[in-house]
């Protein structure tokens, strides 16, 4: 019980520190001086309601979440008022908090109970965590155009993915063409204050293990502050050609539980290490060409400095046959990287590689039709000569998807299929979905889908293990949702799915969400 | 002036329209701009789009223009499309005219020949369009406000709005010119009092400084093409955004380089900010802009959910001029189903597409934080609490699966192809019971690859904490990568 307590004054905790950053933020909106900056606020309200069975019937979770964002901008911080002057030097503060809730949740799951290991106790789960998503100051274009700056909990998005951290960004641009950016601070994990680990590497299960005993679920790492900087050279002005070559390293520090011999030790044999340690240290680079009416090339090369293996190759062209066709293609070599703690970034694997292929074509602009094929080749030594580890062996997953638009000024339709083989399983269906608005204010969101799958890998558990059924069904599902615009800042919409399988019987969902968005 | 015999206007009526007939059915017209837009008193289409439509006649009139005149009532006589090289810069062939969005559609309710007032009298553009150098803003009107231009070569009367009309090779300054000549469909009332039809040229939706562009020297051609060549300039003869990218390819810092140019290439250079005065207002009545698909290859097609990453994976700050970073996180960092991805039943079935769909599904999933959870709270992953874990065996037998030989089935081939998979349900003391180094067979599996020693010296260097999970710090298989 002293541990559920502790639970719950962790949470309190989570709210104390949400109920700051409110104060904090209505603090910056308070008037102080007749300043003319132009604030936005905008949240977001979902309730949702459905359940969740486990392969085999049970457990079945019934999830009852509430998931709420709350943000705010506050623009024009320098009052420029309504001087439209191009390029205008800018300060603005932009902030977005988030609580996802679920009421469904089982306390057991969440609360470590005297008898942990034998409950069904989640690490890291938590029944309604409050992050902040970003938060931060920017200026842009000062100093004649040539300094930027980013200060607080910001998104960076380049060749070497989605990336979240708390610090500052500089960005200098230069009258040559080219920025240079450096960046740093500490990366958004999970386990530290008002954080998720959306973006933090695979591979390695942090948190925050205050409340735990000292050695239970030794997977579950203690979460602990992760420097990182980066720094990166981006073309600037022309836009038929854009690149950008992105260094960026980050460190794990705080304490990590290893295993002396790699037993399943006791806890009394679990090992400590705490040393700062690389946790990623890669350079990427990405690049993108239009050339006039003509094509549209792109390229991506990222290399892990740590593992030093290529993770992503690649390269694809667009032509553009006339005004109403595209043809493309594209390879993509991509290998999974892991945080450089986790034992899966020494593992043997192989990469897997994608080639394919798109047309499209929009005979009016109400009207669009694109078709596209791949196929991906995965690699793994032979199993036809499992001793042999130097012959590898290959296997392709062909797939292919059709999609279908037309436009009204007032509806839409859309039509999309799509289709997937290989010796994992196969995967085809499709969908066919009709909004429209009605009287300006209604809006109808109407859905039918119809999948089947094929799970080869449990067709295969099936057969050798004789059980009575397999995973492979054919789903039937439609959406009928309804929407309306309150006022010109609010609207609202209700959605109600259905769907049906030989797995699950019955599924439904029911999802009502609430949207406003306004400036004071 | 005096009222004129009711047969008379009857004829006269007639022959107007008459006129009108013969000039639309030859092609020529009012030029009215192609797009949706008010419906016009006189509609006509710019010379690029092709057919015109009937217009009312004035409805009254001493005496209508002679039929052979239909000069200056459409950019090319005769109604022929004007050739690509007089368009303004980046116009296409065949041409669909400048956005729809950004310049609303237009009334043009005047006869204008360029062609004869630039070569004829040799006359320069700011004669008649006095402030086109030193406008700075979008919504001046540049075409003249009354007849004060127009009257230094036209005898304009305006107590006589149908006084006469100056014959083929005549002199307009001495012989009185009618309303009608120039406004088309000018009507006069029974007390000689002369209705033109309003010229509606809504300001385009756009920052525009001319004098900007005249103070460097930019030439009225290099925007509005050759409208010297031109009878009655037309929509047609507004800047396409092509055009405007072959000067606008500065950076922020454009104008340390080139003090006295500042073409830069940032959207809201020349596109109208919403209220944070940083992103641009994309919503307007006229439409909703969007672009094109030889910017960027960024043409939000039918499949733009799919394509999107190839475009917003490498210049996130392109995007970032129409979108905020909420509208990216909503569905990267999401926590509702979007149905436009995940339709159907998606639970169930996505065991199947997740194994293909590497690395599309942790572009919004982590599979630590988001599938071993779920996983081990529905019981299917391998640390998942024994109060829910599944009875049935999710893998093949572990003899065939798991055990110390390696045979077809084994879980090994599984994770060398898509180790993904793998770590969706696994934590990583799942996998050291046998690959620790006392694990399966007293020595553990060896779970790296072949080449895996020529790299370990630099892995080890720079993070030895997964070596410490399976090997003692003495290990001598660990003294190879030291």
């Amino acid at each position: 019980m002293r541990r559920i307590a502790s639970s719950q004054s962790s949470r309190r905790r989570v709210a104390a520190s949400a109920l700051a950053l409110t104060t904090a933020i209505a603090g910056i909106l308070s008037p102080r001086e007749a300043l003319a900056v132009d604030a936005e606020v905008e949240s977001q309200t979902s309730a949702q309601a459905y359940q969740l069975r486990g392969p085999t019937g049970d457990p079945i979770l019934s999830r009852r979440r509430i998931t709420q964002t709350l943000g705010l901008g506050v623009y024009d911080l320098l009052n420029h008022g309504k001087d439209t002057t191009a390029n205008a030097p800018v300060l603005q503060f932009r902030v977005r908090m988030r609580l996802d809730g679920d009421f469904g949740m089982s306390s057991e799951e969440y609360a470590l109970a005297n008898n942990s290991t034998t409950a069904r106790f989640v690490p890291g789960l938590a029944p309604a965590p409050v992050d902040v998503m970003y938060g931060y100051l920017e200026g842009k274009r000062l100093l004649g155009g040539v300094l930027a700056f980013k200060l607080g909990r910001q998104y960076v998005i380049d060749s070497l993915g989605y990336y979240a951290f708390d610090g500052g960004l500089v960005r200098i641009t230069t009258p040559l063409y080219f920025t240079l950016e450096a960046y740093g601070g500490f990366e958004v994990r999970a386990g530290l204050p008002l954080s998720n680990g959306r973006w933090e590497l695979g591979g390695i299960q942090r948190g925050n293990r205050s409340d735990y005993p000292s050695t239970a679920y030794p997977s579950f790492q203690k979460a602990g502050l992760a420097p990182t900087w980066a720094i990166a050279l981006e073309s600037a002005g022309p836009t038929w050609i854009h690149g950008r070559l992105t260094y960026r390293k980050a460190w794990n520090t705080g304490q990590s539980f290893v295993g002396g011999n790699g037993a399943l030790l006791g806890p009394d044999q679990l090992g400590i290490y705490d040393r700062t340690r690389v946790s990623s240290e890669r350079i990427g680079y990405g690049v993108n060409a239009t050339l006039g009416e003509v094509a549209a090339l792109r390229g991506v090369v990222n290399y892990d400095l740590v593992g030093k293996n290529w993770t992503d190759l690649q390269a694809g062209a667009d032509f553009f046959l006339g005004e109403h066709v595209v043809v493309g293609s594209d390879y993509t070599f991509f290998r999974p990287l892991f945080d450089a703690d986790s034992i899966f970034s020494v593992f043997g694997f192989e990469p897997m590689d994608d080639v394919s292929a798109r047309i499209e074509v929009s005979p009016t602009d109400r009207l669009s039709f694109e078709a596209d094929a791949m196929v991906r080749r995965y690699r793994s030594d032979d199993a036809s000569d499992p001793k042999n580890f130097n012959k590898l062996a290959t296997s392709l997953a062909p797939g292919g998807g059709l999609r279908a638009r037309y436009k009204w000024a007032n509806a839409r339709l859309s039509v999309r299929g799509q289709g997937i083989m290989g010796d994992q399983g196969d995967r085809i269906g499709g969908d066919v979905l009709y909004e429209r608005t009605l009287a300006k204010r209604w809006l109808l969101d109407l859905r039918l889908s119809l999948w089947h799958f094929e799970d080869k890998l449990r067709t295969q558990a099936v057969q050798l293990n004789n059980l009575a059924s397999n995973r492979s069904a054919t789903s039937l599902g439609y959406v009928l949702g309804a929407g309306y615009q309150l006022s010109p800042e609010a609207n609202a919409m209700l959605q109600f799915e259905h769907d049906t399988n030989r797995l699950v019987g019955q599924r439904f969902r029911l999802m009502a969400v609430v949207n406003v968005r306004t400036w004071l | 002036m005096s009222r004129a015999h009711p047969l008379t206007q009857l004829t006269r009526v007639w022959m107007t329209q008459l006129v009108w007939l013969v000039a639309v059915l030859t092609g020529g017209a009012i030029a009215f701009a192609q797009t949706k837009g008010p419906a016009p008193a006189t509609s006509t289409s710019s010379s690029t789009s092709g057919a015109a439509s009937p217009s009312p006649a004035p409805a009254t009139g001493p005496t209508a223009p002679p039929p052979s005149n239909t000069s200056g009532i459409s950019p090319m006589p005769s109604g022929n499309v004007v050739p690509k090289a007089w368009l303004p810069p980046g116009a296409d062939d065949p041409d669909p005219g400048p956005s729809a969005v950004i310049f609303p559609s237009q009334l043009l309710t005047l006869r204008m020949n360029h062609k004869l007032h630039v070569q004829g009298q040799n006359l320069k553009c700011v004669y008649c369009h006095t402030t086109a150098k030193t406008s700075q803003y979008s919504n001046d009107v540049l075409v003249p406000k009354n007849h004060a231009k127009c009257t230094q070569c036209h005898a304009i009367d305006e107590t006589k709005p149908f006084g006469a009309v100056t014959p083929p090779g005549g002199d307009p300054k001495t012989t009185p010119t009618r309303c009608d000549f120039c406004h088309v469909g000018a009507t006069v009332d029974g007390a000689n009092v002369a209705t033109v039809p309003k010229l509606i040229i809504p300001p385009p939706l756009l920052k525009m400084s001319h004098k900007a562009h005249a103070d460097q020297n930019v030439e009225c051609e290099a925007c509005h093409g050759k409208v010297e060549n031109l009878e009655l300039a037309t929509r047609d003869q507004l800047p396409r955004m092509k055009g405007c990218f072959g000067c606008h390819q500065s950076g922020d810092a454009g104008s340390i380089a080139k003090p006295n140019g500042n073409a830069k290439s940032e959207c809201t250079t020349c596109h109208l900010a919403d209220k944070s005065q940083v992103q641009m207002a994309t919503m307007w009545p006229s439409g909703v802009l969007m672009p094109p698909k030889w910017l960027k290859n960024a043409k939000h097609g039918v499949d733009w959910i799919e394509r999107h990453k190839k475009v917003a994976g490498a210049e996130s700050s392109f995007c970032a001029n129409c979108h905020k970073e909420q509208e990216c996180v909503d569905c990267h960092d999401g926590k509702t189903k979007p149905q436009s991805i995940h339709s159907g039943d998606f639970l169930t079935t996505h065991p199947v597409a997740a194994r293909f769909d590497q690395p599309k599904c942790s572009s919004c999933h982590s599979m630590t934080n988001f599938c071993v959870q779920c996983h081990t709270r529905v019981g299917v992953a391998g640390s998942s609490g024994s109060a829910v874990s599944t009875l049935a065996r999710f893998h093949p037998p572990t003899d065939i699966w798991a055990g110390p030989i390696r045979k077809p089935g084994h879980h090994s081939f599984e994770a060398q192809k898509n180790i993904n998979a793998c770590v969706s349900c696994h934590v990583e003391r799942d996998c050291v019971s046998c690959h620790g180094t006392t694990g399966v067979g007293g020595k553990g599996a060896d779970p790296h690859a072949l080449n895996f020693r020529d790299k370990c010296a630099t892995a080890y260097v720079k993070n030895p904490r997964p070596c410490f999970v399976c090997h003692d710090p003495y290990d001598k298989e660990l003294a190879q990568c030291k």
